[in-house]
């Protein structure tokens, strides 16, 4: 994974433009180059009137669009970035993973602003559809982690959450070159879900000691992830908790300091992810930091 | 021009492919369209008084009504609610208008004007009836053309109509409930309770309508919409979809109002100035609205855009919701249902009028803030369509 190309949309929103400022901040560091995307939502033309259809406000709001490109173009450019400036018209999410798709984009930095449960499963989210379909690598940036007043704006930190899954090695192994690229401390973390292993427990009696039985597999994981990463010349912290995975993950990121969290997406959508949620889901809406997400190679 | 990289079209915001802002044909004489259907109906009711039978007989009116509600509720824009819900001021501003403001004045022009206890007007608790169901059915997508028109952010407006139409799910059986049957009694509205009286409605018939009537369009927008999107993409739904079944609600309204005055043009030529009579209060309304939206909405400091989409999602009505529950309750003969259908009549001149004094404002007071673009006349570039943008 070589990151050389950003891509970042804006719809005009406080949210975004904090986005927007991390996402620059990312490409500084990476010297990448920038480009800002605006899409003007046809769905708002296509609802008015009668008609169903209003060519005067798909006019206005790609009009709109463009002044929001080329505004953060702008501050891009001031920032001494490389930035190219796009107006798209169409669906946000579809002409924003679209766009990457053609122009070669290496990554999309993206705000959201955390709705979950049945709110986004009705509502949506742009940022959402876009972590869940998207080619590339995904940044999602909450508002809290927009916000850069009181912290620093390098990312020397990335942590990488795993539960030994496939899935969340195959992450590790696509988002360690972005720790490489921003000469990066590597932080593995792994946390043991205390209640999915009572409950376990008490379905099987397996009447084993919980606490040693679990930590072992775990620590030869965490072993063998930071051997292969140092062997490749990363600095490497592991660490084990036990707790509910999001709230640990989310913990650790606040007490290790960590700039950046990169993890695998589960790929779940709609009424299934409302009621089941996912742990990266979480992380994702609530972390004070952007968050890396990548979508699992099979798909 | 915009150096940007953008999709070329037939409306493209470039000067080559250029298109004026302008109205679409089919809402631009909707004026024209409803006297039109007006003028069929009488015409067919003198013709053939019998046509009318077997449409009531087979419920086509009602089929109509349902298909009247369904493309609105079918193509409320879920994506742009959390843009009213960022800025909680400004929903504030909105809400008191629309669902406190909005319902209460319109109740008092109904009772100045038809209730019979503001002399020299009589009593016409058929028109009192009317204005209350226009009045408590909150904005539609027209708003969105007038909103544009005025150059009003389209973005807040269709979050503002999404936020409308769902709460007006639960909202529109109260609020007829409290302003046309609970209230009257007690402000001594004598005759008008006898007039109710005559046409015994009661609360579950006039719920009943609107479970029908709201409740069935809006379920089937909701089914289609998870259905459509889950089978055949976002894309085709909103870009496909929703621009082919929009003008099934004039459709069906044209044909709600042709059965009307093939059912009661007798009466309604008889008198033709009622149509008059109802207009009034309905443009009063529409007026104080607009100008008590503009008048908040720069005393708490929203900008042009905003207090543009506020204004004219207040000043609007759902008029197709109050001639569905009008007829159901009380037969598409009723003075009632003739009374709701004078909203759509009279709503493009005098909104259009609005729009005009919108745009006074905003070079009156050279009302800044707005991020929409820019309007056509304030422009520095002069006679030139490109979009103003902040560098380059």
């Amino acid at each position: 994974m070589t990151l050389n190309t950003l891509l970042i949309p804006t719809d005009g929103s406080d949210v975004a433009q904090a986005a927007a400022r991390r996402g620059f901040d990312l490409a500084t560091q990476l010297e990448a180059n920038v480009h800002v995307l605006s899409v003007a939502d046809s769905s708002i033309a296509t609802g008015a009137g009668y008609s169903g259809d209003s060519a005067s406000i798909r006019r206005r709001l790609r009009e709109q669009a463009d002044v929001r490109a080329t505004a953060l173009r702008e501050t891009a450019t001031a920032r001494g970035l490389e930035a190219t400036a796009a107006v798209r018209e169409g669906i946000p999410a579809m002409e924003i993973v679209d766009y990457a798709d053609e122009h070669g984009i290496d990554a999309i930095v993206i705000g959201t602003v955390g709705r979950g449960g049945v709110a986004r499963a009705i509502i949506g989210s742009v940022a959402d559809k876009v972590v869940r379909t998207a080619p590339v690598p995904v940044v999602t940036v909450t508002p809290a982690a927009g916000e850069t007043a009181d912290q620093q704006t390098e990312f020397d930190s990335i942590l990488f959450p795993t539960d030994g899954s496939e899935r969340s090695t195959d992450a590790i192994d696509r988002c360690l070159a972005l720790a490489d690229a921003l000469e990066a401390t590597v932080h593995f973390l792994t946390v043991i879900d205390d209640d999915l292993a009572e409950t376990l427990e008490s379905i099987f009696d397996t009447g084993a000691d919980p606490a040693s039985e679990r930590t072992e597999p775990v620590d030869e994981h965490l072993e063998t992830l930071a051997t292969r990463a140092r062997a490749d010349g990363h600095e490497v912290v592991v660490a084990t908790t036990s707790g509910k995975p999001a709230t640990e993950i989310l913990e650790y990121t606040k007490t290790a300091g960590i700039d950046m969290v990169a993890m695998g997406t589960a790929g779940r959508s709609g009424f299934e992810r409302a009621l089941l949620g996912s742990v990266t889901d979480r992380v994702i809406r609530t972390a004070p930091v952007p968050v890396v997400t990548v979508r699992p190679n099979e798909i | 021009m915009s150096d940007l990289e953008h999709q070329h079209g037939s409306d493209c915001a470039c000067p080559d492919c250029g298109d004026p802002r302008s109205m679409d044909f089919l809402d631009k004489y909707l004026t024209v369209w409803i006297f039109g259907a007006m003028a069929l109906g009488v015409g067919l009711g003198y013709i053939t008084p019998g046509v009318v039978g077997p449409i009531q007989e087979y419920y086509l009116v009602e089929i109509g009504l349902i298909a009247m509600m369904y493309p609105p509720l079918a193509k409320v824009n879920y994506g742009q609610l959390p843009r009213v819900f960022s800025a909680w001021r400004v929903l504030s501003l909105s809400l008191i208008q629309n669902w406190l403001i909005g319902p209460t004045l319109m109740f008092a022009l109904a009772v100045v004007f038809f209730s019979g206890l503001v002399p020299p007007f009589p009593a016409h608790p058929e028109y009192f009836l009317g204005l209350i169901f226009i009045g408590m059915a909150r904005c539609i997508a027209m708003v969105l053309v007038w909103n544009d028109l005025a150059d009003g952010s389209s973005e807040y407006a269709a979050g503002l109509v999404a936020f409308n139409s769902v709460f007006q799910i639960i909202t529109y059986g109260v609020y007829i409930w409290f302003f046309a049957l609970f209230l009257p009694p007690l402000l001594g509205m004598d005759a008008l309770v006898a007039g109710i009286g005559t046409f015994d409605i009661t609360v579950e018939q006039v719920f009943w309508a609107i479970a029908i009537f709201l409740g069935i369009p809006f379920a089937g927008g909701i089914l289609t919409r998870f259905g459509g999107v889950r089978t055949k993409g976002e894309e085709w739904y909103e870009e496909q979809f929703v621009p082919k079944i929009s003008p099934v609600t004039l459709i069906a309204l044209l044909f709600t109002v042709i059965v009307m005055f093939a059912t009661q043009g007798d009466n309604i030529l008889a008198q033709p100035t009622d149509v008059l009579w109802i207009a009034v209060p309905l443009t009063i309304y529409f007026v104080i609205m607009f100008l008590v939206s503009f008048a908040m909405g720069r005393g708490i400091g929203a900008d042009y855009s905003t207090t543009t989409a506020i204004g004219f999602t207040a000043a609007s009505n759902n008029f197709e919701l109050a001639i569905a529950v009008a007829v159901a309750v009380f037969g598409v003969g009723s003075g009632v249902a003739f009374a709701t259908v004078v909203g759509p009549l009279i709503e493009v001149p005098v909104l259009l009028a609005l729009v005009n004094v919108a745009i006074y404002f905003q070079q009156k007071f050279d009302w800044a803030g707005y991020e929409t673009g820019q309007l056509e006349s304030t422009k520095p570039t002069g006679e030139d369509t490109t979009p103003v943008k902040t560098n380059d």
